[in-house]
């Protein structure tokens, strides 16, 4: 079962798309992409779709400092979709994610542990 | 619904992010119909809510994300391209600035081009931009609003 704290908001985020938003510190948030009515903790194994936000906006700048991130890259994948790169993440695995997230944002943009490391 | 016959005869289209100029311009004030679902926060946007019927039947979309953005995306222009459909008001504002990746104005974009490359459907068209009716000539307004696409 995904151990989860309540989401942030959810609602549309675009035609046909809905987003569950989890505060993850400095003003954005992990937002899993999904059709209207579905339901976080509903399918353990089902694997979603996220993007990060800020604000109404996507904060593009962030998810790719994110690719470089290990221990992100070892509980998700990348789905291609029209040129994007969209991560996804098994819904047993969101608790993780969240906590991988929530270090990477309190450590602010420009300070990922590997450039930290060779300051 | 299979028949045209119970579709309104208008519809508001533009980025979701554009919460003033879109959702509460277009939705609320001008009570235009969209094609997003009723979620429970506004009745007069789950009222005006086309989601359900013109998307019926959608593909599952976690088995299958990209065929599930087809099927919205093709639905979409049928719907579009409805005899029902009489108006368009369409909310340009800060689309410019998107990039028609999901969560930045993905079906925004692909509405804009399609309504852009589809003579019907621009003539139906009104544009609306930071809450301004965009008036200009045919021609120039085209090649501006082509001037808006992500490149």
């Amino acid at each position: 079962m995904t151990d989860l704290t309540p989401p942030e908001w959810c609602g549309p985020i675009g035609t046909g798309l809905s987003g569950t938003a989890y505060g993850i510190g400095a003003g954005r948030s992990l937002v899993l992409v999904g059709s209207p009515g579905s339901v976080v903790g509903s399918r353990p194994d089902r694997t979603w779709p996220w993007i990060i936000m800020k604000g109404r906006a996507r904060d593009f700048a962030f998810e790719e400092e994110l690719r470089t991130n290990k221990d992100l890259a070892a509980v998700t994948g990348v789905q291609a979709l029209d040129g994007d790169r969209l991560f996804t993440a098994r819904e047993n695995d969101l608790g993780r994610v969240l906590r991988i997230l929530r270090e990477a944002a309190g450590a602010g943009a420009g300070s990922h542990p590997d450039r930290k490391a060779a300051m | 619904m299979t028949s045209g016959e119970a579709y309104p005869t208008v519809l508001a289209l533009g980025p979701w992010q554009n919460e003033e100029t879109f959702w509460q311009a277009l939705v609320e004030r001008k009570k235009l119909p969209h094609l997003g679902h009723p979620v429970g926060h506004s009745p007069v946007r789950d009222r005006l809510a086309l989601g359900p019927v013109v998307f019926a039947g959608a593909p599952d979309a976690a088995a299958d994300l990209a065929g599930y953005l087809a099927f919205i995306e093709r639905r979409t222009n049928e719907y579009l391209k409805g005899d029902h459909l009489r108006r368009i008001s369409f909310d340009i504002t800060r689309m410019a600035g998107l990039t028609g990746r999901l969560g930045d104005g993905f079906f925004a974009v692909r509405e804009l081009a399609f309504v852009l490359t589809n003579d019907d459907l621009f003539r139906k068209t009104s544009w609306y931009q930071d809450g301004r009716h965009l008036r200009m000539a045919r021609v120039q307004l085209r090649d501006y609003l082509h001037g808006l696409r992500p490149s």
